[in-house]
């Protein structure tokens, strides 16, 4: 057993944490060599070193009133939860989630065909310039009028309005 | 015959809250010193301490009996308590903890306060893990594999984690003693 391995076990060997052998190899060790027993040494320093240390104040009173009196007011809800659960017989827990899961998938279906119907829409308005700009109301302008120009001028006729 | 920790959870998970009482009585001593120690506040400790059985209480509808109910309380607190001491400065007192008297006392009693002082200042410069690695073997008396458990770690990171605090400790009380 070499300097190296023996100090990497001196904490286990000063907790009692090893076999018999194991701990009759380490206690030869330290026995014939200077470090390591010096090693050994330093950290029944901190051993002793802690047991120095008072004992904690004792637990404040009415602990465990306060945190029964807080479970108490948890309970209805967790009672609630567990009752519901308790009804359902395990068929109808299956076909509890089936419905849910079936539900789950029209929903995510129909907002495909939402999104498809809501990008057609945008991609119509978005090849009528009027309409983007809101000024599809004055279509019915005469040829010339102020309105017409603006009509022009948001159809990109001269030159995209720069 | 009472019933044991792990029968009572079970109760607990039912909805039995004189179950729930009972753990809390028989364990509180426990959490409440492990958070006392680390945190070294005793408004800390307490809320820590409570936390820790709501976290329980709240997980008894899952809770299974892998491990014994002593272990897995010494995982929720020791948890608590690490986060607790992450968002926080590292506390340097030059009290006492409460518990002493602050009557002076004979001359040899002095002597082991400021000891008990020193140690005190010594262990608060120690990592958080490595502090509390050595306030469950040393003062709740856990074996490396429950520690190994309530740190969730390996047993072979526990045995580093004992090692390099113990060494810390007694340089950092070398050097005060050289002072």
């Amino acid at each position: 057993m070499n300097c190296r391995h023996t100090r990497s076990r001196l904490s286990r060997y000063l907790d009692g944490e090893m076999s018999v052998t194991e701990r009759e190899r380490i206690e030869s060790h330290v026995n014939a060599c200077d470090a390591c027993r010096k090693a050994l040494e330093h950290l029944q320093i901190a051993s002793e070193a802690l047991a120095q240390l008072p004992a904690p104040p004792d637990v404040p009173q009415g602990f465990a009133e306060r945190l029964r009196s807080l479970a108490a007011q948890r309970a209805p809800i967790q009672q609630t939860m567990l009752s519901f659960h308790d009804l359902l017989t395990p068929p109808m827990r299956f076909a509890a989630a089936a419905v849910l899961m079936l539900g789950l998938g029209l929903g995510a279906v129909l907002s495909l065909d939402l999104n498809r119907i809501g990008a057609v829409q945008e991609s119509q308005t978005a090849m009528d310039p009027a309409a983007v700009y809101g000024l599809d109301v004055l279509t019915d302008a005469p040829g010339g009028s102020l309105a017409d120009a603006y009509l022009v001028l948001a159809g990109g006729a001269n030159g995209g309005g720069e | 015959m009472g019933r044991t920790d792990e029968e009572l959870m079970l109760a607990v998970a039912s909805g039995d809250l004189d179950a729930f009482g009972e753990l809390v009585r028989r364990h509180q001593r426990s959490a409440w010193n492990v958070a006392w120690r680390m945190l070294q506040d005793p408004t800390e400790a307490e809320d820590s301490a409570q936390d820790a059985f709501l976290k329980i209480l709240n997980a008894a509808p899952r809770y299974r009996p892998t491990a014994s109910f002593r272990t897995y309380l010494y995982r929720v607190i020791s948890r608590l308590c690490l986060d607790r001491l992450r968002k926080k400065h590292p506390i340097y007192t030059d009290r006492l903890p409460p518990s002493v008297s602050e009557d002076p006392g004979p001359p040899e009693q002095i002597g082991r306060r400021e000891t008990a002082a020193d140690v005190r200042r010594a262990l608060d410069t120690l990592p958080p893990r490595q502090r509390m690695a050595l306030v469950l073997q040393h003062f709740e008396e856990l074996s490396y594999g429950e520690i190994a458990e309530a740190m969730d770690t390996s047993i072979k990171s526990v045995e580093r984690l004992l090692s390099r605090g113990r060494n810390q400790l007694a340089m950092a009380l070398d050097a005060k003693r050289r002072k």
